[in-house]
């Protein structure tokens, strides 16, 4: 059975935690970053985001944390799992062979030569 | 307004949200919006926070009754729901089916949302086998808004652009349904082993 690809948000969360452990307002900059602002998530889509996350087993919530600089605060970190690593890795994966095989087939693609 | 006005407003609209949602994610959603406010001020953070309330409320209450692997659950709040609208035609009256075509609209906008937001998951394999749902959704979308027109009250007017936009709505589902039951033949005749 084919294996559907990541949506975008699910990708980027992911991706955003592979630098390490994050809160999610920190999760939520650093994917607009990422993205160059072309993915904007509200606090809904984040936690929505992290929750089916949390239920693949593709991250896991850390011990809650002080946020740097901010002691009254206590927010919850999110680490990703090994399993989350993989898939990760996985989609990049498939992504460069895609963009490979673009390039090889149709090097003429403005945008798309190597 | 102060920050924690608008943190209060915030927390207020949250309560939409289905209970498990906002038992464990409440405080990190009101508190992810204080950050958007201290960051982008009161008017970007709102700007951002309200087209996520209203894309993310229905897809959370869909997700919480498409993820039970109780059929009997899923019948107790079908027949709970049906109960819902006759009570609701009752106690408002014809006033309410204004509100079907609407509501038939959002369902489907939200289901479409969470489909495309469940990962990787084995459980669907051939987005195709659901043709026959969108061929419901836009029939009962065409009936429900026959019935708004024929039965609906009087001295409620809806905005034209309000029904074209729900019409073609109709159109639309029936139209993608019937696209995607013929690609569903296709594969299947496919498939069939040459003799």
């Amino acid at each position: 059975m084919a294996r559907s690809q990541l949506p975008s948000a699910s990708l980027h969360v992911l991706l955003a935690l592979m630098e390490g452990d994050k809160h999610g307002y920190a999760i939520m900059r650093d994917v607009e970053s990422l993205s160059d602002g072309a993915i904007t998530m509200g606090p809904g889509t984040l936690y929505g985001t992290i929750k089916r996350l949390l239920g693949d087993g593709l991250i896991t919530e850390v011990t809650d944390e002080v946020a740097d600089g901010d002691d009254d605060e206590r927010r919850r970190y999110y680490r990703l799992t090994g399993a989350g690593r993989q898939v990760t890795s996985a989609e990049l994966t498939r992504l460069a062979t895609l963009l490979r095989r673009v390039r090889r087939w149709r090097p003429a693609i403005e945008g798309f030569g190597s | 307004m102060s920050r924690d006005g608008h943190a209060r407003l915030y927390r207020t609209l949250t309560t939409l949200y289905p209970r498990t949602f906002r038992r464990e994610y409440g405080e990190d959603l009101v508190q992810s919006f204080r950050d958007e406010l201290h960051d982008r001020g009161a008017i970007r953070g709102w700007a951002r926070v309200l087209g996520d309330l209203v894309q993310t409320i229905p897809v959370q209450h869909l997700e919480v009754r498409m993820n039970t692997h109780d059929p009997s659950r899923r019948a107790r709040w079908s027949l709970g729901a049906v109960a819902m609208a006759v009570l609701a035609v009752i106690a408002i009256g014809r006033a309410v089916i204004i509100l079907v075509p609407v509501v038939l609209l959002v369902g489907v906008v939200a289901l479409l949302r969470w489909r495309s937001q469940v990962p990787y998951r084995d459980a669907i394999s051939d987005g195709t086998v659901h043709w026959w749902k969108l061929l419901v959704a836009g029939a009962a979308l065409f009936l429900s808004i026959g019935a708004a027109d024929n039965y609906g009250p009087n001295d409620i007017s809806v905005p034209w652009t309000v029904a074209v936009f729900l019409f073609l709505s109709a159109v639309s589902l029936l139209m993608l349904g019937a696209l995607l039951g013929l690609v569903h033949l296709t594969k299947r005749l496919r498939r069939r082993p040459a003799v």
